[in-house]
């Protein structure tokens, strides 16, 4: 299993250095550079030649691929050209944000999925398994920001049960029961956005596992279907599972970027859409080259747990 | 083989209400969408006398912001939306298929490279690489063609190398190989036909994703811009007015749901029909 896991490690930092290369091309590629991202107008030629010498912008290419890689990763992420704002500053603010919305709505996703899952997959075909499926297709084929319209003009303005905007109420005191309550519309959309994909899963993983020799076996031993579902199909099914939360690994930072820009979240997709319109490119390759790593860990992640899980797999690392 | 399958089409279609649906509701769409300059109303015509007017006898789906007949905006709506939508799906099956069979076919050193390629553009999610393009490839509806088809190809390369694959230990693959014909027409002549199922459905597949996509580009100010407009820049406008004017935000997003639900349905019938296994997770 070592083994294995080491060539998947192996095989994923060159992912992530080709990435880091791209990414800095793309920076080459920018029309300013770090420093014009300081600059005021009123320094004079010299200072801003001597800023530039500072930064080491004068020296051979791969140096300064060399460097940049350095800062990156020991977090300083440089600044702002628009607002000349730290960007590691208001990340660390911005993604906790994010998360705060993400987690939640899919943990919740995620339990629903399960049940509503299991359910169709073990009646399917019935009117239950229809209905399910129904939900499925629709909320499938529903743009997440206009589901998000909806329940803002329903709950929020017309029958004024929710509020509409951001985090806190603007002019009230920071509290709990404030931001929860703000919390609720952006992450009853992102449920309901999470939810299909993963109910299509478990359906799919239980039938699957209906068929398989162990159930027939329970079956003519006379086991109940419940006993069968509950206590053998539910954790064989539930285990690829594993995969998909560790690919979901990266939505901690993108995944609520239309949501959040609904609500006017103050997350990570505001912070980035804005960058993006304002071509603050600084900010967009941050955003870039930390959303791809969470990427390739993710799926690392996902396929070590899974080996570990996965007797067969173990022994495909070892031969 | 081909018409057995056909066949099963058939009958499968024949047998299942909401495709029939599907199908008559895109056949609609389609051809409102082409006869749009039929309608009694200009779409860019204002008229600031009956602006955000809600839906009634003259104008059936009401006015937009500035006086327009939203039922004309949401039809010419509808061709940008399906155009790019279809266009899109052309452009990455296009690409996704030339890559998967030349990285299938050749193997060694080119799949590795092509290989390589696909996964540095995937571990890139989709939402950022998408965004990132659209800045550097800007205007018109070729630009958001481009955007979405050209940088969406990388599982359709995939699964077309991985069936190339098997199709190379075909014994007529083998055949041809060995009776010295050239690279391109073993391609082109025989494993392309053995790969078109799975390239169909695909494409299928992908068109309703790249119209949510539009529609979301378009939404958040990235895709088509004024004077053109798709449901999902139309949406982008009525967010502004959205407690006064509802119907300026539910009509456009009931004709992306409609469309795209439908496309999904047409595009799970031929799915289960090219691989019956998947018939049960579906």
């Amino acid at each position: 299993m070592g083994k294995y896991i080491g060539k998947r490690i192996l095989q994923a930092i060159p992912l992530v250095i080709l990435i880091s290369i791209l990414t800095f091309t793309l920076i080459q590629l920018a029309p300013y550079d770090a420093v014009d991202s300081i600059t005021t107008p009123d320094m004079s030629a010299e200072y801003i030649e001597a800023l530039k010498e500072e930064y080491g912008l004068n020296d051979p290419i791969y140096r300064q691929y060399l460097a940049w890689a350095k800062k990156t990763l020991s977090g300083d992420f440089g600044y702002s050209i628009v607002t000349h704002s730290n960007i590691k500053e208001a990340l660390s603010q911005r993604i906790p944000a994010t998360m705060l919305i993400v987690i939640p709505s899919y943990l919740v996703a995620l339990m629903i999925a399960v049940i509503l899952g299991l359910i169709a997959g073990a009646k399917q075909g019935t009117l239950i398994d229809k209905i399910v499926d129904g939900f499925c297709s629709i909320t499938m084929s529903t743009p997440t920001f206009w589901m998000g319209l909806i329940f803002l003009y329903i709950f929020s303005y017309k029958l004024n049960w929710l509020p509409s905007l951001g985090m806190y109420t603007t002019g009230q005191e920071k509290s709990v029961k404030d931001l929860v309550w703000h919390m609720f519309l952006p992450c009853v959309t992102l449920t309901i956005a999470f939810l299909p994909q993963m109910i299509r899963y478990v359906r799919s993983s239980t039938i699957g596992q209906l068929a398989e020799d162990y159930v027939s076996v329970q079956r003519t031993y006379g086991a109940t279907e419940k006993n069968i579902l509950f206590r053998h199909v539910l954790k064989n099914a539930l285990l690829p599972l594993i995969t998909l939360v560790g690919m979901s690994l990266p939505m901690l930072v993108t995944g609520a970027f239309v949501t959040e820009s609904i609500f006017s979240w103050p997350g990570v997709g505001p912070y980035f859409l804005g960058a993006i319109r304002g071509f603050d490119y600084p900010i967009i390759l941050v955003i870039l080259i930390l959303s791809s790593s969470l990427v390739i860990i993710g799926n690392l992640l996902a396929d070590i747990l899974y080996g570990l899980i996965d007797t067969r797999i173990k022994d495909l690392g070892n031969s | 083989m081909k018409n057995r399958r056909f066949e099963m089409l058939k009958e499968n279609f024949k047998a299942d209400f909401y495709a029939k649906l599907a199908l008559w509701i895109l056949t609609a769409m389609a051809l409102l969408a082409i006869f749009a300059f039929l309608s009694p109303h200009d779409p860019n015509l204002t008229n600031v006398k009956m602006m955000r007017n809600p839906p009634s006898a003259e104008h059936w789906f009401g006015t937009d912001e500035v006086g327009r007949d939203y039922l004309t905006r949401s039809l010419y709506g509808a061709r940008v939306s399906l155009t790019v939508g279809i266009l899109a799906m052309l452009t990455s099956t296009v690409i996704g298929t030339v890559v998967g069979i030349v990285s299938g076919y050749f193997g060694g050193i080119v799949d590795s490279i092509l290989m390589r390629f696909v996964d540095i553009l995937s571990s890139i999610p989709w939402m950022i690489l998408v965004t990132v393009i659209s800045i550097f490839i800007q205007g018109g509806i070729w630009a958001i063609v481009i955007v979405i088809g050209g940088f969406s190809w990388m599982r359709a390369a995939r699964i077309v190398r991985a069936e190339t694959l098997s199709l190379n230990q075909r014994e007529y693959v083998m055949y041809a190989k060995a009776s010295g014909q050239s690279h391109f027409n073993i391609m082109k002549k025989h494993i392309l036909p053995g790969l078109l199922p799975t390239v169909v459905v695909t494409a299928t597949i992908f068109i309703p994703d790249a119209i949510i996509i539009e529609s979301t580009l378009s939404f958040l100010g990235l895709g088509v811009k004024a004077p053109m407009s798709s449901w999902g820049s139309m949406l982008k406008n009525s967010q502004s007015f959205l407690s006064d004017s509802p119907h300026l935000a539910l009509i456009p997003g009931l004709m992306i749901l409609l469309t795209v639900y439908s496309f999904n349905k047409l595009g799970n019938l031929f799915r289960v029909v090219v691989d019956p296994k998947s018939a049960g997770g579906n």
